[in-house]
């Protein structure tokens, strides 16, 4: 993933776990872009988006002691942190914001990350793992990941029964891991 | 275990809720193979956002994480604060409120100096000899600026012209900096007074064209 500086993640992590700021600001500076995307996209709001981010960064630091890295990446566990929050902040609005299509990229408090020597390799391949999934499949995984519905709620935007949405999440997420070239399942999973 | 391998992509993305989400959280504890399929999971999952294009956050992000986490620092800027309050009482109240006065002519300058619209002048006599500089912008508000402070038992007293009439005091003040304003006025200048000031000019010391 992004983990292509000097030093590995992990070894960020334990410095944060005994307090070392820089270590968070060497964190911060991998993955503040990606996780600020991610919480844009979820919430629509560019103010709740950097208070997540904070939020986020501030309970990193806090949990960075708990971290097993024999339970997945740190960017997994990052994001997993700033996804929950976001998504408690979505359940407790009353009704969802529409959506913002474009960000406006003319604002310099959102300019592209590029500062972070992107490489869009991931993104092409992420991208296209995704658009190999069925349309509906893909849709389904998306709202239910980025917009935190629900599987009833995803049962009633596309009129689907239960059942069906759920085995369709499930596949989608199948699917993706086998594209992304993790293990390949059968069809009935 | 099958079943609840069934349920670990619905865990993975939140979906999970009630007595499935407690038993497959049970089950967890104990089985690392579960654990293990999650975090592949979880780690094919949070790719989702790398089809995002990043987006830098605003540097006041970056601030914000940092005061939170080193609540220490506010603790020293207090305790500097402090420092000098309690090194000020020593000094006087008069002291103090020669260095707040000091301290605000200095917040005033900054607050000129950095605005990119402010045009500057010196203020001279008529021998060329320089008393300070006036700061202005083209709307009518300026700064005087002296050199040094007045002398002991004087003020300085600000002044402004128009061709063919009598100066009209702006007023008078005991530090180094003025802030008034130019308008109507073809000359603005200044001048060394008693306590108080003078109906007109007594010593003037220099002046500046405003056009």
């Amino acid at each position: 993933m992004l983990n292509r500086g000097v030093e590995p993640d992990i070894a960020l992590m334990s410095r944060l776990a005994k307090g070392d700021e820089r270590a968070l600001e060497e964190l911060y500076r991998r993955y503040s872009p990606s996780l600020y995307a991610l919480l844009l996209r979820m919430l629509q709001s560019p103010e709740e988006a950097e208070e997540i981010l904070q939020d986020s960064f501030v309970q990193l630091y806090r949990e960075a002691a708990r971290y097993q890295p024999e339970r997945g990446g740190v960017a997994a566990f990052l994001f997993t942190i700033g996804r929950n929050f976001a998504l408690s902040r979505l359940r407790n609005r009353k009704a969802r914001p529409p959506k913002i299509d474009d960000l406006d990229l003319h604002n310099p408090e959102q300019e592209l990350g590029l500062w972070r020597e992107d490489d869009p390799t991931d993104r092409i391949l992420v991208r296209r793992a995704l658009g190999r999934l069925e349309p509906t499949d893909r849709k389904l995984l998306e709202e239910a990941f980025f917009d935190g519905y629900s599987h009833s709620e995803l049962a009633e935007r596309h009129n689907l029964p239960l059942g069906t949405v759920k085995t369709r999440l499930r596949r989608a997420l199948l699917k993706l891991r086998e594209y992304l070239g993790g293990k390949a399942v059968s069809e009935e999973a | 275990m099958k079943d609840l391998r069934e349920l670990l992509p619905d865990y993975a993305l939140g979906l999970l809720e009630g007595e499935e989400k407690a038993q497959l959280e049970q089950a967890l504890q104990s089985s690392p193979e579960l654990q293990a399929e999650l975090s592949e999971l979880r780690a094919v999952l949070y790719q989702l956002p790398e089809s995002l294009p990043p987006v830098a956050p605003p540097p006041r992000v970056w601030a914000q994480v940092q005061r939170r986490v080193s609540p220490r620092r506010d603790f020293l800027r207090w305790a500097a604060a402090a420092l000098i309050l309690l090194g000020l009482g020593g000094f006087g109240v008069e002291q103090y409120r020669r260095y707040q006065a000091l301290a605000e002519e200095q917040a005033k300058l900054a607050r000129w100096l950095s605005d990119p619209e402010v045009k500057w002048q010196l203020i001279r006599n008529d021998q060329g000899q320089t008393f300070g500089t006036m700061l202005w912008r083209e709307e009518g508000p300026c700064l005087m600026v002296l050199r040094e402070p007045p002398p002991r038992g004087k003020v300085y007293q600000a002044w402004g012209r128009k061709h063919g009439a009598p100066p009209v005091s702006l007023g008078v003040f005991t530090g180094r900096v003025f802030e008034t304003n130019y308008e109507g006025f073809d000359l603005m200048g200044v001048s060394l007074e008693p306590p108080g000031g003078s109906p007109s000019p007594t010593l003037p010391l220099g002046r500046v064209p405003t056009s």
